[in-house]
């Protein structure tokens, strides 16, 4: 059971389907690893159906349930109709980031990582972008952390999201273990690093790119991170 | 508007199930003239045109009709089903507008399914402690949460449209928020 859960806001946006893509991912990561955030999250969208029960109805036009009940007639699938069915399987290399990417987010790290391969950031830390799109500068992507290394001290633009895929990090703030969500917003700097003994795999979204402070700011742009 | 109480939330999942069951047309029809003009006013509200709302609306009854037997009554009210079928549209209409491009088989596309209910005991109690709590809701605070769910509403923009300074927006939010989690918790 996680520690670190998703706050109110997360939970009303993604209830009312605002969250921008990235941001949708990692709430449903954590959603899909935190039992106590999946009760809540069906919770705030009953707060939507309740929502719906209390607001001044708008009359339909004359002959729409005439008109829908014709469609039906001719066989008419809409819109569900044309999505692949639950279960396809998205080829893509064997890679051990699918095994610790709960269900739903498997065929996305597939595309991922049949796009392009994973990129080395700094001795120990991989990073991999992933194929979604972002809100306006943000990023989305997975960083692999070798057991015992760090993501070198970093501030970014916007606020960033990190959920713990595996193993575990700490930083500043404490511990960070599998399913944990960390928020840090634009004012903090910090350097987390991964216990010893496990690869420690997070899925890091932002508003927008963080930027390396330091010495290893350098790097980081002759990198093209 | 009165919300349902209990025994209209158990006529309507009726009329869901004599539609799985049965294809029953009258038992949609009811349903299509509870929900349509419901739905309609949420995506009005979310900013579509009165055509775009209608065409909207029967995208939603259609699924209504073609997945009634995925309904589950222990699981959630009708409401927040067909509440989270018109989500689900929405969010897949807005992913198409921001990138035309994509293949319309993209998973991308594919909002994830609706959550899983394996960790309620009670869907029912728990639906009502909500009711009750919204219904107690501040007119203010009930305001700030209907902008933020039917008209995705950021804090800025609400403080903005609301003219509140920021920190209120947030103050107010959190105690509906509270309010709200509250009347859950004993439930889940
Ligand atoms: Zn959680």
């Amino acid at each position: 059971m996680p520690s670190h859960h998703l706050p109110a806001e997360l939970l009303l946006d993604h209830a009312a389907g605002t969250l921008d893509p990235a941001l949708a991912v990692l709430v449903e990561g954590h959603i899909a690893l935190c039992r106590q955030c999946r009760a809540e999250a069906g919770g705030f969208m009953a707060v939507g159906g309740a929502l719906l029960d209390t607001i001044e109805p708008v009359a339909m036009s004359d002959g729409a349930l005439d008109r829908l009940m014709a469609r039906i007639d001719a066989g008419d699938g809409g819109w569900e109709s044309y999505r692949r069915p639950e279960g396809t399987v998205v080829s893509g290399p064997a890679d051990p980031l699918i095994d610790v990417l709960p269900p739903a987010l498997r065929p996305l790290g597939r595309r991922s990582l049949a796009r392009a391969p994973w990129r080395r950031l700094v001795p120990g830390v991989k990073v991999l972008d992933l194929d979604v799109p972002t809100g306006g500068r943000g990023s989305a992507q997975i960083l692999r952390v070798d057991a015992g290394k760090g993501v070198p001290r970093h501030t970014h633009l916007g606020n960033e999201y990190t959920l713990v895929l595996s193993g575990a990090f700490n930083d500043h703030a404490g511990r960070f273990a599998r399913g944990d969500l960390q928020i840090t917003d634009p004012s903090v700097k910090h350097k987390p690093i991964a216990e010893p003994g496990e690869t420690c795999m997070v899925l890091a979204v932002t508003d927008a790119p963080l930027r390396l402070t330091g010495a290893l700011g350098f790097i980081q742009r002759s990198l093209g991170y | 508007m009165q919300s349902p109480d209990n025994n209209e939330r158990e006529v309507l999942a009726d009329w869901v199930e004599a539609v799985a069951e049965t294809g029953d047309r009258a038992a949609f029809a009811r349903l299509f003239a509870y929900l349509a003009p419901r739905l309609k006013a949420f995506l009005r509200r979310l900013g579509s045109n009165d055509a775009t709302a209608e065409e909207l609306v029967q995208e939603v009854m259609l699924t209504v009709w073609r997945k009634a037997a995925s309904f589950d009554r222990r699981q959630s009210s009708v409401s927040t089903w067909v509440y989270t079928i018109a989500r689900n549209r929405r969010i897949d209409l807005i992913r198409r507008e921001s990138k035309p491009a994509l293949d319309p088989e993209e998973p991308l596309l594919q909002p994830a399914a609706p959550v899983a209910a394996d960790t309620v005991a009670d869907e029912a109690r728990r639906d009502a402690a909500l009711r009750a709590a919204i219904s107690t809701l501040p007119p203010e605070q009930l305001d700030l949460l209907q902008l933020g769910f039917f008209e995705g509403k950021s804090h800025v923009e609400i403080a903005e449209l609301r003219k509140l300074p920021l920190g209120t927006v947030k103050s107010r939010m959190r105690l509906a928020f509270s309010r709200l989690r509250r009347a859950m918790e004993s439930y889940q």
